[in-house]
């Protein structure tokens, strides 16, 4: 199952439609959370928010995530064991106040922690290809230990 | 035993508020953020408390968040005020160190080609202001590792 998650500040319809779009063709089983956005997808489950209980269902559920560069999703994603694609919302499309989450895309994927995907192309390339998509860093319950070393001593 | 007061927004800021408490075992914890319903709370938890959600886009629920926070830090007066952001924490650390208490900022782990605006404004007030990036050390801005 195939999960997709824009988080609980804003919609993200490019990242819904781009999926809605690859669904179409496609018998794997999505759900989507869509938070309000214009674009109503036509060929996946999706609900405009969750309970943490039903958010929590879908995400264990899923064996692949696909969101926009929220560290929440994120992280969660990386401590689960999921595969994790991400798209950045962008300040031009109006999707977040500045580019950050591109940046954050671009750190996460060059340390390979995700799939980045920047366009559709980036998108079908992975999907098209599911088999071959494995998580790519697993990462423990908590922060690592000089920073925990660090915040007991203060 | 110290009393800590670890606060942070709901979303991404909690779950790496979370990942550092770990840390705090020993203490007297009391955890502040802005979620509606209450969220799942992690056992060493001692007291929740919520505060309203606020962005940088709405002046009047900044500003209502900001008292309720500073009310809080007043009232339990800790020992250490953590956070890893964002608005949210400006206040606990502004009105912790009034009263005494350490502060520590962690910026978040999203902030890689620069520290965010809160992160920005907090470094005049903290006594630790920390980045999860290396390359982002500067000045008191230092790195000690990050949430993962």
């Amino acid at each position: 199952m195939i999960f997709i998650t824009v988080g609980t500040q804003a919609p993200f319809d490019r990242l819904i439609e781009l999926v809605d779009q690859w669904a179409c063709h496609s018998n794997m089983k999505c759900f989507a959370q869509t938070n309000k956005g214009k674009y109503i997808p036509k060929n996946i489950e999706h609900k405009e928010f969750l309970t943490e209980q039903e958010f929590n269902a879908h995400f264990n559920e899923a064996k692949i995530i696909i969101s926009h560069a929220g560290m929440g999703t994120i992280i969660s994603s990386l401590k689960n064991g999921k595969i994790l694609l991400t798209l950045p919302r962008l300040a031009e499309f109006k999707e977040h106040r500045n580019d950050h989450q591109y940046a954050t895309t671009k750190a996460f994927a060059q340390k390979e922690y995700i799939y980045p995907i920047y366009n559709e192309s980036d998108l079908l390339k992975h999907l098209n290809k599911l088999s071959q998509l494995k998580c790519l860093k697993q990462i423990g319950d908590h922060a690592d230990d000089d920073l925990l070393a660090f915040i007991k001593n203060i | 035993m110290k009393k800590v007061i670890a606060i942070s927004s709901q979303g991404g800021h909690w779950i790496q508020l979370k990942r550092i408490l770990p840390a705090l075992e020993k203490e007297r914890l009391i955890l502040v953020s802005t979620f509606t319903c209450r969220p799942i709370l992690p056992n060493n938890c001692f007291k929740y408390y919520s505060v309203q959600e606020a962005s940088r886009w709405n002046k009047m629920r900044l500003i209502k968040q900001f008292w309720q926070v500073g009310k809080i830090v007043w009232k339990e007066k800790p020992n250490k005020v953590i956070t890893t952001g964002a608005a949210v924490g400006i206040g606990a650390i502004i009105v912790g160190r009034l009263i005494g208490a350490k502060t520590v900022w962690i910026d978040s782990i999203a902030n890689f080609e620069q520290l965010s605006l809160s992160g920005k404004i907090a470094k005049y007030f903290a006594h630790y202001h920390l980045t999860q990036w290396p390359h982002l050390e500067k000045g008191k801005t230092i790195y000690k590792g990050a949430v993962i």
